[in-house]
This record gives structure tokens, C-alpha cells and sequence, in this order.
């Protein structure tokens, strides 16, 4: 084991965290630290089945601790194959990290008895097993997994990305097809070009052309085909867009060259081709990020838990004695009315009043306010949160189906529908380009006609306009910025879903923030230790706190590095703190002012003016108590991210408003930023007055930045609306955008990037106009060679190419 | 040169041939896992 500063690596995780939280165990000569109870239970497992192997195999292993939860068969019944002699199953393992996770449980189900068939993909994480239904159920081969830390989750709870499999899957078909058949057709088109200037044998050149004819007919029919199919619809709609453009330019290519064959004429299926090949590609591409996007999502979470335990008649009389006990039932099932039981460490099924019990429970998911709320009698609960420390009943208020988590997301459907959703650059210019070029088709055709050419000249002129137009640069100007930048994004930790968003970035004058989590570190720190008479209250403080799962004990352990004091009988009062006793039955507790009186301990007036001063500063405290005595106060406080200072600072430079969106008190949300005059706070808000100050402000393109799901609404109705990674599934499936590692900072990078990707489009589509601007007039008056325009075509597609490649060379410190 | 209007139809032959096979082993699954093998192969023999 390393150990460096009281850094230590979690023997099985590899995460590194401070010693002083280590559960510590000797094996042998070695010393083995933990975690957490959870790591250390998975590795006795694999050390026991005597798969030890795992930890001398891994290599690459990405550091983080293992998620554990029971799995319920009835998710995967659906999914199960049923055979003869076996049933088969597929479903994805989470978790997976490296190569030895596949070695793992591999060898660990194989070793079950009555598994005959194991395979784990370790580019899908998708595990097959075959088993003998006599020998084995379902149910001991999934949570056999789940112990080791790789949840199964069922393969068809990531629907939402089955269209984009297939759509990628026939993108997948079309582009080889394309890609393969453009390049041989290039070969050729090459050979005709040199043979326009060197000279060519008459039959080798027929020979050719018949065989690029033959090669462009698959491309334009079968992998040309959604541009057609596409075309036809968007005209039903009497809109014009990319596709129009594509479809018109290959098709009209394609049919000139085809008569250009049987007449001597000029042939231009190699732009055909390529034009449908390379932006076939882009939508590839663009499939496959989607496909990414909404897998790293749907795998993040799973909040509401699929089984209740509701207590019948519940009396409290009997409860108590233990003659009442829990049946399990699915939580879809779960009534108004019916009595629930939730154990600490369990996720709470539905939204209800709490009738028993005392706990704490952890929303952040919902409101992403870190520190637990303390419930007791009378209080709301509400479903997909965490309870804490202390057994709850509470009475159902809504039936599963209208629980605050459905009406959020009725909200976020609300918000989408109407959503502001700013054309496409791309589809903007056609909308012009389309009509004009069609126009300027028709009059030459007229002038050629009327002023006493033969029909079918006049006919071929206008054609050869729509050729010449055709918009290879153009058509790939937007797409290819927008697929490089994005893939730039990508590797920076930004995950774009709707790449659309980056083109209008600069329309952007206003930017909400979420607070708890996105601007403050999301967890109170120590800002002020007070000590009375008493020099390690830290200690103290530190070595009762271990003991607790809160997330401000949990802050204290952290700032404290040395070694603990010695406590006995610790006992953790929800609501309150924590007390236990030193061997020499010295009483120890820390916790807030009721616990003081709990203990009938009492505080003098000085210690009481300090508590007052902190907590008017918006601070938490927590009073230390040792022998009977307040011994200090430590107040911690949920500081703002250095980082924020930064973006502060560039926002404020580019003159985009800032306003904070909190479900916090304003003196709480005024004492954190007290420090940021140009923020606008708005506090108290519930998620739909969120929503409504977004909307409010669409004329100002609001990026929306927040973590919980009470963000979710707005995030989805703001312009851009852009997910912490660590937040919640729901947030992050609104957004348009994820920051993967919740860094703040990355907001200046994305700004970075989509100004560069928008910069690089205009100067795209430039250069596709200029081409157009020469090319168009000329064909018009029927003055340019098909062979140079054929040339000057490729080469403004190149130009198009490399220019969008520079996005690559963006320096982003 | 007549030798050519044999070799470019051949050429172009033999390049569908690879295509379909390509096909082939795209429906064969052979791409769906790059990663793993190579693993994979190191591994069975060590227990």
C-alpha cells in the first residue's frame, strides 16, 4: 500500500482518500485499507472464490468505488430467451473498468453451478449467459454480479437510444457502400481528367466512364436514398432543407452524366458520389455521438426503487413490538393510503407523510442541497431520495404515477414543447439558396430557349447550373465544424448532445446558474474553528464524527489528518449529532444546539453570542462537546468554487448578464456570493419559477448551468441548457450539453470551442459562396469547361475539409 | 493497353468480393468486441 501525506489507495477501488476514514485489515504481512464497508466486502468476495488473480491482472483499472444494490429479477424477465434445456439472457454489466472486470465475471459466473455459457463484450459491457433453469435462478446469477460491484442492468432499459441504433446501423451500410464505390469511381475520374490533357484511347475512356456510371448508380439509389426520401417529406412540409439541397445537386448530377454518356457530353458522377458519401458520413458520426450520449446517461442512475415494503394496518403500539412486519410489493402497485417502511440506506419509493419515526434524508438529488434534511412526524418525503440514518413509516400521499419526480417530468414536456428552438444555420441558407438557385435554373433555361437555342442546349445549360451549384462545401460546411468541435468538446469533458447548439453561440447575452453544486462546492467545508479552554477541538470533533454517514461529519474526518481519540458506545441521534463516551467514560458529542439541550449541557453566554455571529453569516455550526463541556464550535460553510472566479471574470469581460437561480433563502444565498455584485439572485424559487424566469428571458438566448431536478425544467426550456456530470439522470437528459466532471471552468472552454466551431462555419460557408458566386454565372452563360468546374468543385469540398480541421488546433489551457 | 480492359473489371471484381466479405464479417459480429481479445488471449491460460 502507498501512503503519502495520509493519502491512501482503497485496496480494491484504487480510489485515494484521507487515512484517517480507512476501514484497516491485516492480511498476512500486508496491511489492506478500505474505503468504504462496500469495497471491502467485494474484495473478500473475490478473494474467497479464489479469483485473487483480479487484482494482479488489472491494468488501466480507472479508480472509483463499486456501486452496490440489490437486483430484482422481474426487470430481465422480459429479456430472457427460453430454450429447451436452458434459458439465455443478455444484459449490460456497469461498472466495468478494464479487461480484468471481464476476465472476473467471466470465471465468477462460470464457476456458479449451472451456468454453461458465459461472454462478456468489453467494447458493449454486454454480458450473454446461458444456465440450466433447474440448477440455478435468474436471481442468483444477477445479484452474484451486483455483489461484485458490476449492477446488471436489463438491455432494454436503454430504449432510448434503440432508434439511434438502428438509424446508425443502416448509416453504417450506406456509408461503406458510398465510401467504397466513391473511391474506386475517383480512380477512374482521375484517369479521365489526365486523360483530358495528355489524351486517351477512345474505347478505354468509353470503358471508363461506363464503369463509373455503373459504380455512382448503388451510391445515388441505395445510399442516396434517405436524401430523396427526406426531400420528398420536407416538401410535403413545404420546407427546404440540407437534404433538398443534397438530393437536387447528386440526382441532377447523376441524370446529366447518364446523358452525358450516350451524347459525348461531360459526366460528373464522381461529385455525386462523393457529395452523398461524405455527408453520409457526417450524419454517421453525428448517430454515433447521440448513441454515446444517451448511453453514459441512462447508465448514471436509477433512481426510484422497483419494490416496497408497506406495512398493513399499520399501528404504532404493534409496529413497535414487532407483530407488524413489511411485505414486499412492487412499487408500481403501491396505493394512496397504504403505510411504507424505508430502512436507513434505502432510496425512498414514493412521495408520503411521515407518521414514525425520525431521519435524515439526503435530497440532493432533488434540490442539490447536499446537507440532509432532518424529517420526523408530519413531515413531506419525497420519492428517489436517500434516507440517511433512521427507520421512517410514512403514509402515501400520491400514487406512484404522481409522484414530484412524474410531475417534473411532465414539466420538462411542458418546457420542450415550447422551446425555442433556433433554426439551423445550414437549413437557414438553403432556405434562400434552394429557391434562388432553382430560379436562376429556370431563367437560363428561358434565356437559352427564347433567345433561339434548341431545346435540349437550353435544357442542359439550366441543369448544368443545379450541378454546378451543388453544394458539397456547402453541405458539409456546418456539419463537419460542428462534428469536429464537438469531438474537441468531447475530449475536454463536454458532452454535446445537440450540436446544432454551438452555431448560435454568439447570440448568447444571458447565463442562469443553479447554486448549490454548480457555483459552491455542493459541500460545506470548514471556514472557522472556535476553540473555549481547549486546543484539539478538531480532534475531538473528528474522532466522534467518524461514525457518521452525515455529509458535515463527513467534511470534518476529512480536514482532520492526525490520529483519533479512543470512543466507545457511539450512538447517532437523527436530527441532532453524535455522542459516545472515551474509555474513561468522559462523554463526547458533537452535533447542533438541540443536542446540547438533549444533554443538558449548557452553553455559556459567550459561546452563544460566537453561535449567533456564524450563523448569522449564513454558517452551519456544530458544537464540540468533551467532558460535559462546550469545547469550540466548528462552522463550515458551502464555500463557491475557486474556479468560479474565472468564468466570473470572463462572463462579466463579454458582457453576458448572470443571474442565480437557488431554492435557498436569500440571506443564505446572499451570504455565498457576497463577493459577486454583478450576480443577479433570485431565491426561494420553485423548479416552475425556474422555468418561468428562463422563459422570461429567451430574447436573451439563456444558457441554463444546473445539477438537480429541480433544474431539469429549466434546463430544457432555457436556449442552451448544459448538465453538471455529477447531477442527476433527469437533469442531465434535459440538458444540451454535459459537463462530465462538474467543472465549472469548462463553461469558458465551451465558449472557447463554439465560438471557434462558428467562426470556422462562416468562413466555410464563404468560401462555398464565393465558388458559387464564380461558378454559377458562368454556367449560366454556358462559358465554363465541365472539366474545370468539375476540379474547382472538389477542390472548394477540400478546402472546406482542412479549414474545419483547424477547430483541432484550438489551445485551450 | 488491351490488357487493361481485362485488368479493370478484374480490379474492380476482386475489390467487391472484399466488400462482401467485409459485409460478411460485420453480420458475423467480428467487430463488435476490438478490445477484449487481446486480453482475453492472455488470460485463459493462467488459472
Amino acid at each position: 500500500m502507498t501512503t503519502t501525506n495520509n493519502l491512501t489507495q482503497c485496496s480494491h477501488c484504487l480510489l485515494k482518500f484521507n487515512k484517517n476514514t480507512a476501514i484497516v485489515e491485516k492480511e498476512g504481512e500486508e496491511e489492506l485499507h478500505f474505503c468504504c464497508p462496500g469495497c471491502q466486502s467485494v474484495y473478500h468476495l473475490i478473494k474467497d472464490g479464489g479469483f485473487g488473480g483480479f487484482y494482479k491482472k488489472r491494468r488501466d483499472y480507472k479508480p472509483g468505488p463499486p456501486e452496490l444494490s440489490v437486483v430484482s429479477d422481474d426487470l430481465f424477465i422480459d429479456d430472457v430467451l427460453k430454450h429447451d434445456d436452458y434459458y439465455e439472457l443478455e444484459f449490460i454489466a456497469t461498472n466495468i473498468r478494464c479487461a480484468a472486470c471481464i476476465w472476473l465475471i467471466e470465471n465468477y459466473l462460470s464457476k456458479l453451478e449451472g451456468i454453461k455459457y458465459v461472454r462478456a463484450n468489453y467494447a458493449t459491457h454486454k454480458v450473454k449467459v446461458h444456465w440450466d433453469f433447474n440448477k440455478i435462478s435468474l436471481d442468483k446469477i444477477l445479484n452474484g454480479i451486483a455483489e461484485l460491484g458490476y449492477t446488471p442492468m436489463p438491455v432494454s432499459a436503454m430504449s432510448s437510444s434503440d432508434y439511434f441504433v438502428s438509424l446508425k446501423k443502416s448509416y453504417f451500410y450506406k456509408f461503406a457502400i458510398g465510401a467504397f464505390f466513391t473511391m474506386q469511381i475517383m480512380i477512374y475520374s482521375v484517369a479521365l481528367y489526365a486523360g483530358y490533357f495528355q489524351g486517351i484511347d477512345n474505347n478505354l475512356k468509353l470503358m471508363f466512364r461506363i464503369i463509373a456510371m455503373i459504380l455512382a448508380t448503388p451510391v445515388v439509389f441505395y445510399s442516396g436514398l434517405p436524401f430523396a426520401v427526406n426531400s420528398i417529406n420536407s416538401l410535403k412540409n413545404r420546407t427546404l432543407n440540407m437534404d433538398v439541397l443534397v438530393f437536387l445537386g447528386s440526382y441532377s448530377a447523376y441524370f446529366y452524366s447518364l446523358y452525358g454518356i450516350f451524347t459525348g457530353g461531360e459526366i460528373y458522377f464522381d461529385t455525386s458520389a462523393m457529395i452523398i458519401t461524405l455527408i453520409l458520413l457526417g450524419r454517421y458520426i453525428e448517430t454515433e455521438a447521440k448513441i454515446r450520449a444517451s448511453k453514459e446517461i441512462s447508465l448514471l442512475f436509477n433512481l426510484q426503487p422497483r419494490q416496497t415494503k408497506i406495512i398493513k394496518n399499520f399501528d404504532e403500539e404493534n409496529y413497535k413490538t414487532g407483530k407488524l412486519k413489511p411485505v414486499i410489493v412492487k412499487t408500481s402497485s403501491v396505493k394512496k393510503g397504504d403505510y411504507v417502511e424505508v430502512l436507513p440506506g434505502e432510496n425512498i419509493p414514493v412521495d408520503g407523510v411521515v407518521v414514525y419515526g425520525t431521519s435524515e434524508i439526503d435530497e440532493s438529488m432533488f434540490t442539490g442541497e447536499s446537507v440532509p434534511v432532518h424529517k420526523r412526524s408530519g413531515d413531506y418525503v419525497i420519492s428517489g431520495t436517500f434516507n440517511l440514518n433512521g427507520t421512517l413509516i410514512f403514509k402515501v400521499l400520491e400514487e406512484p404515477g404522481k409522484s414530484s419526480l412524474n410531475k417534473i417530468a411532465e414539466a420538462i414536456k411542458k418546457a420542450q414543447e415550447s422551446k425555442f428552438y433556433f433554426q439551423k444555420l445550414a437549413d437557414r441558407i438553403t432556405s434562400f439558396f434552394v429557391p434562388s438557385v432553382i430560379a436562376i435554373s429556370c431563367i437560363t433555361f428561358l434565356y437559352w430557349y427564347y433567345s433561339g437555342a434548341k431545346f435540349v442546349d437550353a435544357f442542359l445549360n439550366s441543369v448544368s447550373v443545379l450541378v454546378i451549384a451543388c453544394p458539397c462545401a456547402m453541405g458539409l460546411a456546418t456539419p463537419l465544424a460542428i462534428l469536429i468541435a464537438t469531438s474537441t468538446a468531447f475530449k475536454k469533458g463536454i458532452l454535446i448532445k445537440e450540436g446544432s447548439i454551438l452555431e448560435n453561440i454568439s447570440k448568447v447575452k444571458s447565463v442562469f446558474f443553479d447554486k448549490t453544486g454548480t457555483i459552491t462546492e455542493g459541500i460545506p467545508s470548514i471556514v472557522e474553528i472556535r476553540a473555549y479552554d481547549f486546543s484539539d477541538v478538531l480532534k475531538v470533533a473528528a474522532s466522534i464524527e467518524r461514525f457518521s454517514r452525515h455529509i458535515l461529519a463527513k467534511s470534518i474526518v476529512n480536514a482532520y489528518k492526525d490520529d483519533f481519540l479512543e470512543i466507545e458506545n457511539v450512538k447517532e441521534i437523527p436530527g441532532l449529532g453524535m455522542v459516545g463516551y472515551t474509555p474513561d467514560k468522559k462523554i463526547v458529542a458533537a452535533g447542533n444546539l438541540a443536542l446540547l439541550d438533549n444533554l443538558n449541557i449548557r452553553a455559556d453566554k459567550q459561546i452563544l453570542n460566537d453561535f449567533n455571529t456564524s450563523s448569522r453569516k449564513g454558517y452551519t455550526n456544530i458544537f464540540v462537546v468533551y467532558d460535559k463541556k462546550v469545547i469550540g464550535i466548528i462552522s463550515m460553510f458551502d464555500r463557491v468554487k475557486d474556479k468560479f472566479d474565472e468564468i466570473y471574470q470572463f462572463l462579466l469581460m463579454k458582457n453576458i448578464d448572470m443571474t442565480v437561480l437557488t431554492g435557498d433563502t436569500k440571506s443564505t444565498a446572499e451570504a455565498v456570493l457576497k463577493n459577486y455584485p454583478a450576480l443577479n439572485i433570485l431565491s426561494s424559487l420553485t423548479p416552475s419559477e425556474k422555468v418561468e424566469y428562463v422563459k422570461n428571458n429567451l430574447n436573451k438566448f439563456p444558457i441554463m448551468i444546473g445539477d438537480g431536478i429541480n433544474d431539469a425544467p429549466a434546463l430544457k426550456q432555457a436556449f442552451i441548457g448544459i448538465g453538471m456530470g455529477k447531477g442527476t439522470e433527469i437533469a442531465l437528459e434535459s440538458a444540451d450539453a454535459v459537463f462530465l466532471n462538474s467543472n465549472i471552468l469548462l463553461l469558458k472552454d465551451f465558449f472557447k470551442i463554439a465560438s471557434k466551431a462558428r467562426k470556422i462555419i462562416m468562413e466555410n460557408l464563404f468560401w462555398a459562396f464565393s465558388y458559387n458566386f464564380i461558378a454559377i454565372p458562368l454556367a449560366v452563360s454556358g462559358k465554363i469547361h465541365p472539366v474545370f468546374s468539375a476540379i474547382f468543385m472538389s477542390i472548394s469540398s477540400l478546402l472546406v475539409v482542412f479549414n474545419s480541421l483547424r477547430i483541432k488546433t484550438l489551445s485551450l489551457k | 493497353m488491351g490488357s487493361l480492359f481485362f485488368l479493370v473489371p478484374l480490379s474492380l471484381l476482386l475489390g467487391i468480393i472484399v466488400l462482401i466479405l467485409f459485409f460478411w464479417a460485420v453480420k458475423n459480429k467480428q467487430f463488435d468486441d476490438v478490445e477484449g481479445p487481446k486480453y482475453r488471449m492472455l488470460d485463459d491460460d493462467d488459472e
